[in-house]
C-alpha cells in the first residue's frame, strides 16, 4: 500500500475531526491566528489554507458568527460559536463518542497488527 | 514587489468578487501576526525568503482561492452514473451508423476526398453529440438540484435561465440545419445530381429513424435491461402518430431527392405533411402532461429518482426538438421576410420555450 493512499485516507479521517475541533475551540472567542496556535498546541495542526476557508464556510452555514474588532492596535476578525453552532457541536460530540466507542470496541476485539 | 504583495496580487485574481476584500484583509492580518511573532523570536526583520516560507503554509494562491468557492461540477455525482452509459451508447450508435455510411460511400465508388470528408464529419458529429449530451445533463443537474450538495445554497440557477440557454442552443442548431436544407433545395431546383454524401446521410437517417420509431413501441430497444421496470407513458403514446408521420415524410423527401429528377409536386405534398406533423408535434409537446416515462409497478409506493430524471431528460429533449420544429415552420411560413423579423420570431420562440420549460420544471 502506497504512502499516497495512506495520506488520502488520513486526510479523509481528519476532515470531519477538524470541523469538530474548530467548533469546540470556538466555544470561546478567537481570531484566526490564536485559534490556529491553540489548535496546534493541543495537537491539531491546521494550515492557513485550510483554516480560513473552513471558518468562512462554517460562518456561511450559520454555525459561527464573526466581527471585526481592534485589539493591540490592529483590526482582527473574531469568531465564536452561534446558538446553532452550539447545538450542532453538542450533537457532533455525542456522535463522535458513539463512533469512537464503536471503533475502539472493533479495533480492540481484533489484532490490527 | 515583496513576496506577500505578490501573493495577494495573484490571490485577488481568483477570489470571489463579493468576498475578495474581506478575505484579503483577514489573511493580511494572519500574515502580519506570524511575521511579528517570528521577528520577535529572531530579533530582526525577516528576509524575503523567510517571508516566502511563511506564505508556503497558505498554499498556492489559486489553490487557496479555490477553497473559498463552492465545489462545482458540470455533471454531479448523482447523474454521472447515468451520464456515462448514455454518452457511451449514443457515441457507439453514431459511430456504427457512420461506419455503415462510409461503407456505402466506398461501395458506390467514392473518391478519397469524399471518404475523407465523411471521416471528418464523424469527428464533428461525435464532438457535437458529446457537447449536446453534456449540456443536457448539466442543465438537468442544475434544474433538479441533483448536485445541490455540491453547490452553494445560492448556486442553483433559475430554470428559465437554463431553459433559455437550451433554447438558444436549439436555435443555433436549427439555423445550421435550415441553411443546410436551403442549400440542398437549391441543388434540387438547379437539377444538380445528389452526391454520395446525400446517400449516406439518407442511410444514416433511415437507420436512426427505424430505431427511434421502433424503440417508442418496444421499450426494450430504448431502456435495454431497464425495460422490465420502465415503459413509455401516455404522453409518448399521444405524440407517436405525429412523430411517425413527420419522420416518415422527412425520410420520403430525402429519398425523393436521391432520384435523378425529383417530382416537385410530390416534394411539395411531402413537405406539407412534414410541416403538419411538426405543428402537431409542437402542440402535443406544449400540452403534454409530462408523463413521458412511467414506472411499471404502480403498487410500488416509492417512485425511484431515476424515473424522475429520465422523464425530465425526455421532456427537455422534446422541448428542444419542438423549438427546432417551430423554427422550421417559421422559416417556411415567413420565407422572404427580413432578417430582423426572422430574428424577432426566433427570439420569441426561444422565450416561449424557456417559459414552457420553466413551468414544466416547477
Amino acid at each position: 500500500m502506497g504512502a499516497d493512499l495512506f495520506d488520502s485516507l488520513r486526510l479523509e479521517l481528519r476532515r470531519g475531526c477538524l470541523v469538530m475541533a474548530v467548533l469546540a475551540q470556538l466555544r470561546t472567542e478567537h481570531y484566526g491566528y490564536t485559534l490556529k496556535k491553540d489548535l496546534a498546541d493541543q495537537g491539531m495542526d491546521i494550515d492557513e489554507g485550510t483554516l480560513y476557508p473552513l471558518l468562512r464556510r462554517l460562518e456561511s452555514q450559520g454555525l459561527l458568527v464573526s466581527e471585526w474588532r481592534e485589539q493591540d492596535k490592529r483590526n482582527k476578525r473574531f469568531y465564536r460559536l452561534s446558538p446553532d453552532g452550539k447545538r450542532v457541536l453538542k450533537e457532533l460530540l455525542a456522535e463522535w463518542q458513539t463512533i469512537n466507542a464503536a471503533v475502539s470496541r472493533i479495533a480492540g476485539s481484533r489484532s490490527v497488527a | 514587489m515583496r513576496p506577500f504583495e505578490r501573493y495577494v496580487w495573484w490571490l485577488r485574481l481568483f477570489l470571489p468578487n463579493d468576498q475578495r476584500d474581506d478575505i484579503v484583509r483577514e489573511l493580511t492580518e494572519e500574515f502580519r501576526s506570524q511575521v511579528a511573532d517570528r521577528e520577535e523570536a529572531v530579533g530582526r526583520p525577516l528576509t524575503d525568503d523567510e517571508q516566502s516560507g511563511i506564505l508556503a503554509g497558505f498554499g498556492h494562491p489559486l489553490a487557496l482561492a479555490a477553497r473559498y468557492r463552492p465545489q462545482r461540477y458540470l455533471v454531479g455525482p448523482v447523474l454521472f452514473p447515468l451520464y456515462v452509459p448514455v454518452l457511451a451508447a449514443t457515441l457507439g450508435i453514431l459511430a456504427a451508423l457512420r461506419v455503415v455510411s462510409i461503407a456505402v460511400i466506398v461501395a458506390s465508388g467514392a473518391s478519397r476526398a469524399e471518404v475523407g470528408g465523411e471521416l471528418a464529419h464523424l469527428w464533428t458529429t461525435a464532438v457535437a453529440t458529446f457537447a449536446w449530451i453534456t449540456i443536457a445533463f448539466a442543465c438537468f443537474d442544475r434544474m433538479t438540484g441533483a448536485g445541490a450538495q455540491q453547490h452553494s445554497p445560492g448556486a442553483r440557477r433559475p430554470c428559465a435561465a437554463v431553459a433559455g440557454e437550451l433554447a438558444t442552443a436549439a436555435v443555433s442548431a436549427a439555423l445550421r440545419d435550415v441553411r443546410h436544407r436551403a442549400r440542398t433545395l437549391q441543388n434540387v431546383a438547379a437539377g444538380t445530381r445528389p452526391d454520395r454524401t446525400s446517400l449516406s446521410a439518407f442511410v444514416v437517417n433511415l437507420a436512426i429513424s427505424a430505431w427511434w420509431l421502433l424503440a417508442l413501441k418496444m421499450p426494450a430497444l430504448m431502456f435495454i435491461g431497464g425495460a422490465s421496470t420502465l415503459a413509455w407513458g401516455p404522453d409518448m403514446a399521444r405524440l407517436y402518430p405525429a412523430l411517425a408521420v413527420s419522420q416518415l415524410a422527412c425520410l420520403s423527401r430525402q429519398a425523393l431527392r436521391l432520384a435523378a429528377r425529383p417530382d416537385p409536386r410530390l416534394d411539395g405534398v411531402l413537405r406539407l405533411v412534414a410541416l403538419a406533423g411538426g405543428v402537431a408535434f409542437m402542440y402535443l409537446v406544449a400540452t403534454a402532461g409530462h408523463q413521458w416515462v412511467v414506472w411499471r409497478h404502480p403498487g410500488e409506493p416509492h417512485v425511484p429518482q431515476l424515473l424522475v430524471l429520465i422523464d425530465g431528460i425526455v421532456g427537455i429533449a422534446f422541448s428542444a426538438a419542438a423549438a427546432v420544429a417551430a423554427l422550421s415552420v417559421a422559416w417556411r411560413v415567413v420565407r422572404g421576410v427580413s432578417r430582423r423579423q426572422m430574428h424577432a420570431i426566433m427570439t420569441s420562440v426561444a422565450l416561449l420555450l424557456a417559459a414552457a420549460t420553466s413551468i414544466h420544471a416547477r
